[in-house]
């Protein structure tokens, strides 16, 4: 029994250090019925935004299909998204908080838009292999997120594991890292990885759709769900039960 | 409780409206039993179903069309049967048509 007992403790610790590990590249559950319904339809995008509503804020919705507000989140607030979902041409994003609509955020510039954007000036990775101690990881070349990182050498070299090039402005070479311990789709200057100056220390928003428009963007059918949700059984039975009694009477009435 | 005051408000401002243009119609006294009946029957139907199937939608417009047609050829088809209004199917059309002018300027 004792035996049993290690060995399920030696269990759960190993899997609490591997979590821990591979925290940056967990794929999160989200609470609610609807992640559990529609979990299939979703798309896992883990990206950054910032809350940027026409009127001032953005409304936290329980789900794209429940608009019960769970939360109105100011403009300025860093939200994360963990998955988008499509409904009637109108792009949701969740996390655990709730949902939102994407038309209301900013997005923050990232590695996944600068891939989007350069991705025809990147080559592949032809060059020598050597040893960074430690080195800055960078969400995109120059950008204003970066943080340091060491070598794991028994894991693998960082050269090791960049799959393509991008040479800025200034002649410096970024290699594209697909995937390191858990992380995925960081820069590494190839030409200086240690040099923090690189980084611009800025962080590029885009503009939201609501700004642009100049209005919040609600759900298209958000009057319609909202008032069907508030019309209740009791009315319907009522009416029901008036237009019962009008046509006994009117059939009783003769002409 | 908004629903029940715009089901009410909506029923009043009807039967005040068709009623009135029943008086226009001559339409008999014992008749006007008959006219607010059947608006008693139709417009809470209407109002009813508008909020549960066409509010704030895309295709309102239509929903609305076919609820108010709907209406007017029950509404003839029972001033026919159990009234002796001489034009059943215009007065339906004229009072409905009066009766929905005013709801918009209502609401």
């Amino acid at each position: 029994m004792k035996k049993i007992l290690t060995l399920i403790f030696v269990f759960v610790v190993s899997l609490s250090s591997f979590a821990t590990t591979a925290s940056a590249d967990v794929i999160p559950m989200l609470p609610g019925d609807f992640y559990m319904e529609y979990s299939k339809e979703l798309n896992y995008i883990n990206r950054d935004y910032i809350t940027d509503g026409a009127s001032g804020s953005v409304a936290v919705y329980i789900s794209p299909l429940d608009y019960s507000i769970e939360e109105t989140l100011q403009n300025g607030e860093q939200i994360n998204i963990d998955y988008t979902y499509e409904k009637d041409g109108e792009l949701w994003g969740g996390n655990s908080k709730g949902w939102v609509l994407m038309d209301n955020l900013a997005l923050i510039y990232d590695s996944t838009q600068f891939f989007s954007d350069h991705s025809d000036e990147f080559t592949e990775y032809t060059g020598e292999i050597f040893e960074i101690p430690t080195a800055l990881l960078y969400s995109y070349p120059n950008s204003g997120t970066c943080f340091e990182h060491p070598e794991y050498p028994d894991y693998l070299l960082f050269t090791q594991s960049v799959s393509y090039v991008y040479t800025d402005e200034n002649g410096n070479d970024w290699g594209l890292i697909t995937y390191y311990r858990g992380f995925r789709n960081y820069w590494i200057c190839l030409s200086n990885p240690t040099d923090g100056s690189l980084s611009s220390g800025y962080i590029e928003v885009g503009t939201s759709v609501s700004q642009q428009v100049g209005e919040d963007i609600i759900p298209i059918d958000y009057l319609q769900v909202t008032s069907q949700s508030q019309v209740g059984i009791f009315a319907i039975a009522l009416v029901l039960a008036v237009a019962i009694l009008a046509t006994i009477l009117i059939v009783k009435k003769r002409k | 409780m908004w629903i029940y005051k715009l089901l009410a408000i909506g029923v009043l401002s009807t039967l005040a409206t068709e009623l009135s243009v029943a008086l226009i119609f001559k339409v008999k006294k014992t008749d006007l039993y008959i006219v607010a009946l059947s608006n008693i029957l139709t417009n809470p139907l209407v109002v009813l179903l508008y909020y549960l199937f066409a509010h704030g939608m895309p295709y309102e417009i239509i929903i609305i069309a076919i609820l108010e047609i709907t209406a007017i050829i029950t509404e003839w088809i029972i001033y026919k049967k159990r009234t002796s209004i001489a034009s059943p199917a215009v007065f339906a059309v004229v009072a409905n048509a009066v009766s929905y002018g005013i709801g918009l300027m209502i609401f």
